[in-house]
Order: C-alpha cells, then structure tokens, then sequence
C-alpha cells in the first residue's frame, strides 16, 4: 500500500470515476486507510455538489465558505509540489506538453526570423554603381562618351542622398 | 692623326644622333601629352553621330554593349542602346552635368547630377595628378572607324605597368578607342567606335528630356558629390571612419561623402592616383555586401575571409571588421585591393 495521499486531481478522477481499474481500486483501498484523504475526499464532494447546485440556481457569486473552502483547496495543492509534478508527467498533461515543446521547436526560430528584422544589407551593385559614377566624371572617361556600362544596375538600385 | 679625327667625328656623329633620337622621343612624348589634353576639350567642339561598341572582361564572363550616340557640341549627348537585348531601346541623355537614364521597361527615368563633370578646374587638377603619376608615350598612326588616329600609351611610373591606351582622332582630336589593362597586362575593358560621322545636323529634339507618359523619375546617383568638408561627412556618419595605411604609389585621398544606400548610411573615401580610383565604403550598421547573383569569389587576408568579384577594369572586394562593413572598388587589381584592404584594418 502506498504511504503517499491521494492528490487533488487523482480524488477529483476517482470521484467522477474516470481512474483505470487499477486505479480506481488503489484509490479505494488508500482511501480505506486514510482518514485524511477520505476528508479530502468528502470536502471535494461537498464542493462538487455544491457547485451543482449552484450553478442549477445560476448563482455566479459564491458563498463566502466556498471562496475559503476553495483557497484552502489551493493552498494544500500548492504545498503538495512534488505530486503537482508528477502529475504533470501523466499522458493526459505530458503529451500536449511535448507536443507544444516540438512544434515550438520547428516554428520558433522562423518566427523569431518572421518578427525580427532581416538583418540590413547593401547590394554589391550600388558599390559598382557609385564607384562607376565617381569614374563617369573623371577626365579621361567624360571625354569618352562610354560612362554607361551600369546603365541597368543604376536603374535597379533606387539610390538617393 | 687622320686615324684619330675620324674616330673623334664618329663618336661626335653618334652622340649627335643619340641626342636627336632622344629629343625626338621627348617630343613625340610631349605630342602625346598634348594630344591627351587636347582630347579633353575636343567634345566640346566637336559634334558627331557614331556607334560605339564596349567590352568588358570579367572575371565570370565579358559584359558587351552596342549603342548610337549622338553629340551635339558643346554638351549635349544621346546614347541609345542597340544590344544586349536587356538594354535594346534604353536610352541616356545628357545634357552639361545631368544624365537622364531612361528605362524603357520599367517606365522609369533616373535623373543623376555631378557638377564636376562640367568643371573645367576639376578635369584639369586630374590631368596634372595623372601626368605626375603616369607617361604618355607615342606609339603609332593607326586607322580607327576610318579616321588616322594617333596611338598614345600611358605607363605608371612606377611600376613600369601599361595602364591604358587611347586611339585619338589626329583631326577632331576625339578619343575613338581606348583600352584599359590589368597589372597583369590583360585587357579589362575594350571601348571603341566601329563607325563615326562628324556633322553638325543634328536636330535638338533628340534630346529631349521630357519623360513619356507614365514615367516615374528617381534621382540617381547625385550622392556621388563630395562633401565640403571631408570632417563633416565623417560627423554625420556617427563613427571613427578607417582609412587605408597603404596605397599604391601615386594615390591621393579625393574626396569623401556620405551616401546613403537604402537608408543604411554609409561613407565613402575617394583615392585616385588621376587615371585610375579607388572608393572605400564604410558602414556600422551591420550592413554585409548582398552580391545577389553575382557569384563572388572567397580570399582571405590577415586572418580576415573577404569576397570580391571582378567587372571589367574594376575589382569589388568586401569584408567586416570591428563592426564595420568595408567595400574597396578600384580599377586595381584584387591583389592591389588586398593589399590595401590589409592597411585598413587596424
């Protein structure tokens, strides 16, 4: 028989019957043994029933014990870490968990490349171009009518001051 | 005695001869530098209908154009392009200091001004900075386009190297073919007329500027204008610019401007030795050269791997340091560019 408690999450299962046969009958039997989980258990189905019948009544604001019964709910699973964790490696968490984990993997450097700018860079043709320009007008190239080589590279480059 | 006046006359007869020889040579060279500088000022005076076809060899491939220019004297040229098939129709109209770049396909009209290139001053300063550096030597009477033209070569003091040879029209004095080399000897680049006219009727409405229905105009590379003040453009580009410790011999620093280049700002250093330039672009803003379909070349230099291609009689190397992107273009080299690209860098 395990010595550990039952975890909120497992008591909530157990009451909706949602644990495996397995479970469902090692739950039973630590709850044969336990008096603090059968507490436990007995608040959770207080709580659930509660709930029923306050939502049946469309009661949207609750009653100042439930607040206090539901912090104190709180309040236990936040100090029972260590089962939070270990829930958390159930197939029901792990799995959407690692499937996010992968997809963000593959998607996430290209976002980071869709949302960052692309990094600034200067064609090799507006270095050719300005350079040509600055030769166009040296004398022994003005008096030759043949400053136009870059012609087309000039046009596809919109270069201005 | 006979014996020695005779001796006495040779040796006096070889010296006359070596002497006239030698006086010939300088004034052949003098012809040559004079003919150089006539060719500056002969469009000016010279109105001409030809077809001009120019080769450029690269490093990947020869890059050739076939265009009929139209030149009205003083300042007023039409360039329309014949071949390549990309360029067919294209035309450029310049008229003093503006070239009007109309892109037929595009629908578009690229308007550049550069007030140097009218500016009598400025094209002498070069000359004198080209003679310093460089020798014009006579070399023969050819027949260019049908026109007797004068075949001048220029050669760097220095190095002994060809640079250049210019085909001048011994009549009008205009440059009809030129031809650029490498420090290896090989030719870069390849100008010449395959015909010229020289008339005076050509219609002014030829270069017309007006642009045809549903063109845009863009201003084109006016950014070439130098700054000022040198400092100032090194203040507005908002870093400790980088300049080159060694160059070849015969090179000055020119200019510098700041030029903007798809909003990235980036200065740029103008070294000519009055024949042949060199422009360092600066950048700090992590602008890398983007050489698209260009297919550069890797070499490496002090620890430094840079990228360069050659186009022509110019060589395009790049490479970053200290968070600064540098481009050299020159008509050098990439050996040369290297070299100086290794004195950049501290």
């Amino acid at each position: 028989m395990t010595t550990s408690h039952l975890t909120p999450e497992v008591l909530a299962d157990y009451l909706r019957g949602e644990l495996a046969p397995a479970e469902d009958a090692l739950a039973l039997a630590h709850l044969d043994a336990c008096s603090a989980c059968r507490l436990d258990l007995e608040n959770e189905t207080a709580l659930t029933d509660y709930l029923r019948r306050a939502a049946a009544q469309e009661t949207f604001d609750l009653p100042a014990e439930v607040k206090s019964a539901v912090r104190q709910k709180l309040r236990a699973a936040r100090s029972r870490s260590f089962p939070s964790l270990l829930v958390a490696l159930r197939p029901a968490f792990a799995l959407p968990i690692a499937a996010a984990i992968l997809i963000g993997t593959f998607t996430f450097p290209s976002l980071i490349r869709t949302i960052q700018p692309a990094r600034p860079t200067i064609d090799a043709t507006f270095y050719l171009d300005a350079h040509a320009a600055q030769q166009a007008i040296e004398p022994l190239s003005e008096h030759n009518p043949m400053r136009t080589a870059y012609t087309e590279r000039i046009d596809a480059n919109d270069v201005v001051r | 005695m006979s014996f020695v006046k005779t001796g006495l006359a040779l040796v006096a007869l070889i010296i006359c001869r070596a002497a006239a020889s030698a006086a010939d040579a300088q004034t052949a060279d003098s012809r040559a530098a004079l003919l150089l500088r006539e060719s500056i000022d002969a469009p000016k005076t010279t109105s001409y209908i030809g077809q001009l076809q120019t080769v450029r060899f690269a490093s990947n491939g020869a890059w050739a154009t076939l265009a009929r220019i139209e030149h009205k004297a003083p300042s007023l040229t039409r360039r329309w392009f014949l071949a390549p098939e990309a360029l067919y129709g294209d035309y450029i109209v310049t008229r003093g200091a503006k070239t009007y770049r109309f892109n037929m396909k595009r629908a578009r009209i690229v308007v550049s001004n550069d007030p140097r290139a009218e500016d009598a001053v400025f094209a002498s300063d070069r000359l004198d900075l080209m003679f310093r550096n460089y020798r014009p030597l006579f070399d023969d009477i050819e027949s260019t386009a049908n026109h007797p033209t004068s075949s001048i070569l220029l050669i760097n003091k220095y190095t002994g190297e060809r640079a250049m040879r210019l085909w001048i029209d011994n009549r009008t004095r205009l440059v009809l073919r030129k031809e650029e080399f490498r420090g290896n000897g090989s030719v870069a680049s390849q100008t010449r007329f395959e015909a010229i006219r020289y008339t005076n009727n050509i219609p002014d409405d030829i270069f017309a500027i007006e642009p045809p229905a549903g063109f845009t105009r863009t201003e084109g590379l006016s950014a070439s204008v130098p700054a000022p003040n040198l400092d100032d453009a090194i203040r507005e580009a908002g870093f400790r610019p980088y300049m080159p410790k060694d160059l070849p011999q015969g090179f000055v620093l020119a200019d510098g401007n700041l030029m903007s280049a798809k909003s990235i700002k980036t200065l740029r250093l103008t070294y000519t030795d009055g024949l042949r330039t060199v422009s360092l672009f600066e950048n700090n803003k992590g602008a890398a050269a983007n050489f698209g379909d260009l297919h550069p070349r890797i070499t490496r230099f002090e620890g430094h791997e840079a990228r360069y291609i050659e186009d022509g009689s110019t060589t395009l190397l790049t490479w970053n340091e200290h968070d600064l992107h540098f481009a050299l273009a020159g008509d050098l080299g990439r050996e040369e560019l290297q070299q100086i690209a290794a004195s950049v860098v501290p």
